[in-house]
């Protein structure tokens, strides 16, 4: 146990109920606000188990960031879904081709969010 | 369904007001850089946030709304559609009604549908294509995926699965799809198909060459199946097909019908009502038959009906102060720099105290130094502490100034005049509830300087001045105080007129000589306007009294300096905080009390002629002739005081909203800063008490509150103590 995630988000509250969720689950949780942040804090080497990111934020974006990190060598394969608000369809196929796992459609609840997450994580 | 997020709420309020904010920041800079691209997307990005996190809790009326203002928005980023003063105004309309939907679902009050369903008709029609659907389809994959685990008999399906060579690239892993089949049924037959293999030596460890099929058995819905693949079915070849029908099919259906909805339970009543079996009204008899718990107990003599009344009124109270609760959490969110900042300090206290205990434990004289400097280091901590604690209530005032852009747009648009707003001094800091409530005054500062104080374009030119007039907030800290000017060029205060109006009410007698600052303040008296004619913006001379009345509710004072033709600067003085106030102690007999220092006009030893009685208005001081009633403290409070003849007293004239009274104490003890204790929360209410605090010396020193003094003062009824 004691995978960790990353959650990048510009809204301080869904970052909460994200990593509220993930917490009580035996996450251990690490907060970003936007896809700069993530990219610094990541930047020292640390490997995730699961990112967890918005698309709309400010200074970088979702879609940026995912590209940044399938160019570090510690995210090439890790499990990275987008939070998106529209199931629209340019906005998967652009995750997708950045190479996003997957995406959980908002609103969601804890529920959906663990069994999505569940389901990408590498045993 | 999302009840689990249910206690982020008020963080979603919070966060849901700033965004607001910038929206309508964003919108009224957007209407002079119209093609501003950096600043719509920032807009759109709050507007979208808004959305999203209304979403999560189920607020869909919300989310619809601001998903129509949001594909406006869209449509403006994307050039679709140019910004024009008509858009900037709806969605300046729709962000004010966003604003009270958000209110609402907060507070639970009615919505004004009209408003919506008009503005919703607006923006549709502004952003000329439909965007029905998308919302629809929102509420779609949200009921998808509520529709799960319905039941039913096993169906088997055989799954043919040629996943895209890019499938690692992605970070997915065809070994947790087959993990996530067998979770839900039983997985046999598998075939490995490795035909696209290519030869050892061009292999690339990165891509999948693979294909499978499968056979699954499972009580879970097709649907259920699909989902698994969610993420890669559309760039993979797959085939899901069911080996044979079962004939649960109609079965399963009718399950899913019923579990789709999410519903709690249906009760009895309404299940044979339903059925038939019982009529509505056969069912309300039988309702009303229904004893409640208390009934039964009282007639099993398990307890009387006096004991079940107590329990009720109970039951009643913690309703109504959970329902007290609801509305009156308010939350503030603070620097986690300031909270380690504080929690350092925090630790250096315990060294001290531990350090100070240990000293104690084994004291000698000789290591009196010692303790002293001890002591000094504990005071530093407290004081440290002290300031940390209040910074956390500490807000920029920029927050109370944001309205006003918009404020005096609109003003602008509705007078005719030109305005120019400069804000400064946004940094400025101070309480939250004081931010909280400076709001209405300066409101109504704003709008006076606009109506009255700025003359129309034409008056300007003709008077040589800037065609368009300026309006000025400033913030600055003096002292202990923080003080907020309002301050515009206009036309200054019209001294004739409000002399020959302060005549007419009789406030001023025809021969009198005010001077200037006797005669400004009397723009603060209630009904005392000047405007020769009322306008849709100000002049109905409600307003200025209540500015000065909710500023001296939060201890502060205002003044006014004016130059004819120059312009009117109104100057707000304000404490820091609620929490301290600057106080005089006094002595009544052995009691002490605080008499805020700001009511405070003078103290004197009277002469006894300068001591009138008058029947039924008991005494009078007479202070360079004008008539003062005297309040004695001590029967006011029914204490036992040292003298009861003003001549050997002491009497403090005090002033609140224009009214004087001089209070009789024993002696003056010094002047001190007291943190107020509120009465209502650890005692209850008292008249004449404004709160208490707790002494140098340990006791505890009431803090007079003036006006209601004044109060008692004037009915003549003390409390009973």
């Amino acid at each position: 146990m004691g995978k960790t995630a990353l959650i990048v988000d510009d809204s301080p509250t869904m970052r909460q109920m994200v990593a509220f969720t993930l917490t009580n689950a035996g996450f251990t949780v690490i907060e970003a606000q936007d896809g700069k942040d993530a990219v610094n804090k990541v930047a020292g080497g640390g490997k995730m188990d699961v990112v967890v990111t918005d698309l709309n934020m400010p200074e970088m974006d979702g879609i940026a960031l995912i590209k940044e990190l399938r160019k570090l060598s510690a995210f090439r394969f890790t499990p990275i879904l987008m939070l998106t608000t529209e199931s629209a369809a340019e906005k998967k196929q652009a995750g997708k081709e950045a190479g996003a796992t997957g995406w959980i459609v908002k609103p969601f609840n804890p529920e959906i969010l663990l069994k999505t997450i569940a389901r990408v994580l590498p045993a | 369904m999302s009840n689990d997020f249910a206690q982020f709420q008020e963080a979603f309020f919070e966060e849901a007001a700033e965004h607001l904010a910038v929206v309508e920041e964003g919108l009224l800079e957007l209407e002079q850089h119209p093609e501003d691209l950096d600043l719509l997307n920032k807009i759109f990005r709050s507007a979208h946030s808004i959305k999203g996190t209304t979403g999560m809790f189920g607020f869909n009326a919300v989310a619809q709304f601001t998903h129509k203002i949001e594909t406006l928005l869209d449509l403006l980023r994307n050039g679709q559609k140019k910004v024009s003063p008509s858009i900037a105004d709806l969605l300046l309309k729709a962000t004010d009604c966003l604003k009270t939907l958000i209110q609402s679902t907060k507070t639970g009050a009615a919505i004004d549908e009209e408003t919506v369903r008009r503005l919703t008709g607006e923006l549709a029609s502004s952003s000329a294509s439909d965007s029905q659907t998308s919302v629809v389809d929102v509420k779609r994959k949200v009921a998808q995926s509520v529709l799960v685990e319905s039941g039913g008999g096993d169906q088997t399906y055989v799954i043919t699965w040629t996943p895209p060579e890019w499938l690692f690239q992605r970070g997915l892993d065809p070994l947790q799809t087959f993990k996530e089949l067998k979770s839900i049924g039983v997985l046999t037959g598998i075939t490995l198909d490795m035909s696209r293999l290519p030869g050892l030596d061009c292999i690339d460890p990165e891509k999948c060459y693979l294909s499978w099929t499968m056979q699954l058995t499972t009580g879970k819905d097709l649907k259920v199946v699909e989902s698994i693949f969610e993420f890669i079915h559309e760039d993979s070849t797959l085939s899901i097909e069911p080996v044979k029908a079962t004939g649960n099919e109609e079965h399963a259906q009718e399950k899913a019908a019923t579990s789709g909805g999410n519903e709690t339970p249906k009760q009895l009543g309404q299940i044979l009502m339903e059925g038939g079996l019982v009529s509505p009204d056969e069912l309300d008899r039988a309702l009303g038959q229904q004893k409640r718990v208390g009934e039964i107990l009282v007639e099993q003599k398990v307890v009387t009906q006096q004991q079940i009344e107590q329990a009720l009124q109970k039951q009643r109270q913690q309703e109504s102060v959970a329902q007290a609760k609801k509305t009156d959490t308010t939350s503030i969110r603070v620097d986690t720099a300031k909270i380690d900042k504080l929690i350092n300090l925090v630790g250096e206290l315990v060294i001290t105290q531990s350090m100070l205990s240990d000293l104690g434990s084994r004291f000698e004289m000789r290591q009196l130094p010692v303790l002293l400097e001890r002591m000094v280091e504990l005071e530093r901590n407290t004081r440290e502490i002290q300031e940390r604690v209040m910074s956390i209530r500490m807000l920029p005032i920029g927050t109370a100034f944001a309205r006003f852009p918009r404020l005096v747009r609109d003003l602008s648009t509705k007078t005719g005049k030109k305005i120019q707003l400069l804000l400064s001094g946004e940094e400025t800091e101070l309480d939250k509830t004081v931010i909280e409530s400076i709001g209405d005054p300066l409101t109504h500062l704003v709008r006076n300087s606009a109506d009255h104080g700025l003359e129309p374009p034409e008056e300007r030119l003709d008077n040589n001045k800037q065609e368009v007039g300026t309006i000025r907030l400033n913030a600055f800290h003096e002292g202990g105080s923080i003080c907020i000017t309002v301050e515009d060029d206009g036309r200054g205060l019209d001294r004739d007129k409000i002399l020959a109006k302060a005549n007419k009410q009789g406030l001023i007698g025809e021969n009198d000589k005010p001077t200037d600052d006797q005669l400004w303040p009397l723009i603060f008296k209630p009904g005392f306007s000047t405007a020769e004619k009322i306008t849709d913006v100000s002049g109905r001379g409600v307003g200025m009294d209540v500015v000065k009345r909710n500023l001296e509710g939060l201890g502060g004072t205002v003044s006014i300096k004016t130059t004819k033709g120059k312009g009117t600067t109104f100057m707000l003085k304000l404490p820091l905080t609620l929490a301290i106030i600057d106080g005089m102690t006094v002595r009544v007999g052995t009691e002490t009390y605080i008499v805020p220092l700001l009511s405070i006009l003078e103290s004197i030893q009277p002469k006894a002629e300068s001591i009138k009685t008058v029947v039924g208005k008991g005494d009078l001081i007479n202070v360079r002739s004008t008539y003062i009633p005297i309040v004695r403290l001590y029967e006011v409070f029914a204490s036992e005081p040292q003298y009861t003849d003003p001549k050997e007293a002491i009497l403090l004239i005090l002033e609140t909203e224009g009214q004087r009274v001089a209070v009789m104490v024993d002696e003056i003890l010094g002047q001190q800063q007291v943190v107020i204790k509120s009465m209502e929360q650890n005692f209850h209410k008292v008249e004449g008490i404004a709160g208490a605090t707790i002494l140098g010396d340990g006791r505890v020193g009431f803090i007079v509150d003036v006006r209601g003094v004044l109060e008692i003062a004037r009915h003549g009824s003390p409390v009973t103590a």
